[in-house]
């Protein structure tokens, strides 16, 4: 079965974003680039809250247009066409949407429905009201998380209202020369 | 000028409870080390209440026990309290006021490193930063409820840190070094 894996920046606090959603602490150079790019490049689907898929789509379509595009800019536009996208949203008309599934309701069968299908791991990318609501119902399989330098205070967190401990295990750790820590965790569900 | 060393078990979530999970035996003997590299505690009255009289007990105990001799063995205990009376021993020193003069001084004076943990004092120290070293013992668990990493911090700015190293442990926790 397919795996929903959460991917998120956060800080060393586990906030995913400051009070108004601020995330201009995260860093990302070529270094942590680099490596989250080889495995997103292994991934065919993409899972986004609205909010974020609505911050990508005025993005990423676009982004290696331009003169400035970067290389980042270039692989990720790529990619991001290619990919078949899943948006949690009660909101959005997905009727004319290209390759995209927007779900709205019957958040667990839709999504046990797509993980029994053929295809990659799902990569998460932030959305952390979709993943809240995901966790809640048990449907995330990991955390492929990148600790941050720093401490906030105050924010959004990542994790909110568990109920139940989930255990984790550790497959890997990486060290970014800029001071970020990548921690990838699956879900052990024994 | 000696380091004010900051260490703390915590959930992937930042849950520091000691009563949801516990740490293996390697970050045991990771503690024990940073104990062995201190000669001065600097508690808040909760997280001195949790640590005294339970380890310097066990240490009589049970001799084997690293921790608890490691603990036994260093020379004071500070301890910031409002409300705390009394504190047992010669080696416990209460203060009540002036944190910020208080820990410089105490970093003035010569020594080995003075090591901090809990959740109340700490936030205070990093606010005023004077945490010099920070270690974190992310143990692979979501907890849920429980007291929050540096829960009621207020700081002006956000506080940034430099990463110095990460250390894996069989069980799966992780140890994130940072300085100031």
């Amino acid at each position: 079965m397919r795996k929903i894996i959460s991917f998120m920046h956060i800080s060393l606090d586990g906030f995913v974003a400051g009070p108004n959603g601020e995330m201009n602490w995260i860093k990302v150079d070529e270094e942590v680039f680099d490596h989250v790019e080889k495995r997103i490049g292994e991934t065919d689907t993409a899972l986004y809250g609205r909010v974020t898929y609505q911050m990508m789509e005025n993005y990423w379509p676009t982004a290696a247009d331009g003169p400035n595009a970067s290389k980042h800019d270039i692989v990720h536009s790529k990619w991001y066409k290619k990919a078949h996208k899943i948006v949690l949203s009660k909101t959005l008309d997905g009727a004319n949407l290209a390759n995209t599934n927007i779900i709205g309701d019957n958040l667990a069968d839709n999504i046990n429905k797509i993980k029994q299908q053929a295809g990659s791991e799902i990569l998460l990318f932030g959305s952390p009201t979709a993943t809240h609501a995901l966790i809640q119902l048990n449907l995330i399989d990991g955390y492929w998380l990148f600790v941050n330098p720093i401490i906030l205070g105050r924010g959004i967190p990542l994790f909110t209202d568990i109920k139940d401990q989930i255990k984790l295990k550790l497959l890997t750790t990486k060290q970014f020369t800029g001071g970020v820590t990548a921690l990838d965790y699956i879900v052990d569900r024994q | 000028m000696r380091k004010l060393v900051f260490a703390i078990n915590t959930s992937l979530d930042g849950c520091v409870d000691h009563t949801k999970f516990y740490p293996d035996e390697e970050t045991f003997a990771y503690f024990t080390q940073l104990t062995r590299d201190a000669d001065t505690f600097l508690y808040g009255r909760k997280t001195y209440e949790l640590m005294v009289p339970y380890w310097p007990d066990a240490a009589k105990e049970d001799p084997a026990d690293e921790f608890a001799r490691a603990f036994d063995a260093v020379e004071k205990i500070v301890v910031f309290s409002q409300s705390l009376d009394s504190a047992q021993g010669e080696k416990t020193k209460i203060i009540r006021t002036g944190l910020m003069d208080e820990v410089q001084k105490l970093k003035q004076q010569p020594g080995k490193n003075i090591f901090t943990g809990g959740v109340n004092l700490a936030s205070q120290l990093a606010a005023l930063g004077l945490i010099d070293e920070y270690h974190f013992a992310v143990v692979p668990i979501i907890v849920g409820e429980g007291r929050r990493l540096f829960e009621g911090i207020n700081l002006q700015e956000k506080l940034k840190l430099k990463l110095v190293e990460s250390t894996v442990f069989k069980s799966g926790a992780v140890i994130l070094r940072y300085v100031k």
